[in-house]
């Protein structure tokens, strides 16, 4: 009577809802209100950003939890019991998340911004650019996956064991590679303060999360859990990004003013790290033949990033006027466009795949 | 009728209404019932597929519960954007008909969170059944059918099944919105021409040409004379129109207080 099937590959686009569809413009569109709201009524950001804790702006933790703590309730650790279930998958990309990942990042980003683009950038901002760009490369994605992993076809199974085992590793090595490559380019970041920002922007999220998760299920049920609680949680995260976007903005309006080619100038390395990691997992799994369900969402796993963590800890390290936080923010302009021409290579290479063995 | 129809689950407030409409239209002579539910990849959610041998489950117990030894039931757990594989899947499954419920949500809502049923109705190319969920309300009867044409391409489908459903309603009413006060003659009289074409062909139609804005005037219209369903084309429009205006197959579809059969246009 019943079946289990993941269905066909949409058109690219076609499997998106407007706001993910439409990203790109409306993190063009909070840029311009931000920096609108910078220029005509600097009170509001500044008064905002006056109310501190422990160095911590309060109104922009805020922002970042209610951007984080939907995606985080839904992480089900439950399904790490899956974890044999595709280990070829796992491992390439866990590997290519962890192992290469972060440090093709570094690597590509200080050739461009601190080489090739010298001579447009000047080397303070570079720094605080490639700081950005190291916490872009330090996580992989935990949503928008899903959206890729559909479009391409993939094993939802799979992409949801894979981002619960990226959480948990997140846990232990996001402070030591974020601290690491960022020592390796001389940028200095008491230990302190990143553990901060980690216990803040992921342990408190990832572990308020999971209680609420259980305890929501335990009281009212998986069906209200999935269909009213998380539908009525979900349109959170993107009033949040949105907001902080434009709070960040409103700070950042006359460095954007000043050098708006700096937006495509870190673009650059971060579209070229996409599409390197992307071919490196992708390619990888075909040398293995994984088949292509899990062989696409694989590849866009470690290509996408967990853009809402590093625009949060890039403000925490190094606050909302920083070139780190602009950087981050780069990476969420540039996600969509990107990640949509990976899911066409995708869907078009599918025939060199070995087809999905039946559920 | 419609030999199979396939609905929409998501086991909301929507299902008994689903329910009662769709004991309504098995008895249209429906021989197969496709129940799904999709586990939604909808940023920022997460497909809980550990949950989804419970929804198997779930679809399953509906379904013995529908069974009668005329109407085959089958059950599906889908994982993706909902309203693009409720689409997707009418179309792979030869569905005659989907049906599912739809929310006046706000457009804000829409934005942050997007509609299923709404989705849906843009992409589908099957007829879709709109049953709007509102609290205290029951499943209306078959009284009154509203066809709302425009005499376009995009409406020879809706106009098609419009005039099969006539027979199942007590009265049928054909409406054309177009400007209708002075100086507009012309297009008033191209819509009436259309309109008694129509009515030589569907026995017993009334006709009636609004003044306005269509995506106002229809849905009004249908609050004032209590439709129990308005019968709507789609075309095909290009994303950036949708995107800036919506269709109004679309509108209407949001704003209507009572169901809405999106028809797709026929091939030309």
């Amino acid at each position: 009577m019943s079946t289990n099937q993941i269905s066909q590959a949409p058109s690219a686009t076609e499997g998106m809802g407007l706001f993910e569809r439409f990203l790109s413009l409306w993190v063009a569109l909070a840029i311009v209100a931000g920096i609108l709201l910078g220029q005509f009524a600097p009170a509001v950001p500044e008064t905002l950003s006056r109310f501190e804790y422990a160095q911590v702006s309060i109104p922009v933790a805020i922002l970042i939890w209610a951007m984080i703590f939907p995606m985080m309730v839904q992480v089900d650790f439950t399904s790490l019991l899956g974890v044999r279930r595709q280990p070829k998958g796992l491992v390439i990309t866990t590997a290519v998340n962890w192992l290469i990942k972060p440090f093709t990042m570094f690597a590509i980003a200080w050739f461009f911004l601190m080489v090739v683009f010298e001579p447009f950038i000047p080397a303070d901002k570079a720094s605080e650019y490639l700081a950005g760009a190291i916490l872009l490369g330090a996580a992989p994605c935990t949503a928008m996956v899903f959206v890729w992993s559909y479009l391409t076809r993939g094993d939802a199974a799979y992409t949801l064991v894979q981002v619960a085992l990226n959480d948990l590793i997140m846990l232990f090595a996001f402070a030591p590679i974020v601290v690491f490559l960022l020592g390796v380019s001389n940028i200095q970041v008491p230990w302190d303060t990143v553990i901060l920002s980690v216990v803040l922007y992921i342990v408190i999220p990832l572990g308020a999360g999971y209680l609420t998760r259980r305890a929501v299920i335990k009281r009212r049920g998986i069906e209200w859990f999935d269909n009213v609680f998380m539908k009525r949680l979900a349109p959170v995260t993107p009033i949040g990004l949105i907001i902080t976007l434009i709070l960040l903005f409103a700070f950042q309006g006359d460095v954007i003013i000043a050098n708006p080619l700096h937006i495509v100038l870190i673009a650059i390395p971060l579209i070229i790290q996409t599409f390197l990691i992307f071919f490196i997992a992708y390619g990888w799994a075909k040398a293995w033949k994984v088949p292509h369900n899990i062989a696409a969402p694989a590849g866009m796993i470690g290509a996408s990033n967990f853009f809402e963590l590093a625009v949060a800890v890039a403000i925490a390290l190094f606050g909302l006027q920083s070139g780190a936080a602009l950087a981050t923010v780069v990476g969420v302009l540039v996600e969509v466009p990107i990640m949509l021409a990976l899911v066409r290579i995708a869907n078009k290479t599918r025939h060199y795949f070995p087809e999905a063995e039946e559920a | 009728m419609f030999k199979h129809i396939l609905i929409a689950v998501d086991f909301s407030p929507a299902w008994p209404l689903l329910r009662q409409r769709l004991e309504k239209l098995t008895a249209w002579g429906t021989k197969r019932v496709t129940l799904m539910y999709v586990l939604s990849t909808r940023y920022p959610a997460s497909p809980q597929e550990t949950h989804r041998t419970h929804y198997e489950a779930k679809l399953a117990d509906l379904a013995s519960e529908l069974a009668t030894s005329a109407l085959s039931i089958e059950s599906q757990v889908r994982s993706g954007e909902p309203g693009a594989v409720i689409a997707e899947a009418a179309q792979e499954l030869n569905a005659d008909l989907v049906l599912m419920g739809c929310r006046g949500y706000s457009r804000w809502h829409e934005f942050f969170l997007g509609s299923t049923a709404l989705d849906a109705a843009r992409l589908t190319q099957r007829p879709l059944w709109l049953e709007p969920v509102t609290e205290n309300q029951g499943s209306r009867d078959f009284r009154l059918m509203i066809l709302a044409t425009d005499g376009s391409q995009a409406v020879t489908g809706a106009e098609e099944m419009a005039g099969k459903l006539a027979a199942h309603f007590q009265r049928s009413l054909a409406v054309a919105a177009a400007c209708a006060s002075e100086g507009c003659d012309r297009e008033i009289e191209d819509a009436q021409r259309h309109l008694n074409t129509l009515a030589e062909q569907i026995e017993g139609l009334e006709t009636r040409i609004l003044d306005g804005n269509p995506r106002n005037v229809i849905t009004a219209e249908a609050d004032r004379e209590a439709a129990d369903l308005v019968v709507i084309g789609k075309r095909g429009r290009n994303r950036i129109h949708e995107f800036l205006l919506g269709s109004t197959a679309e509108n209407i579809a949001r704003d209507a207080h009572c169901p809405v059969l999106v028809v797709p246009s026929k091939p030309e």
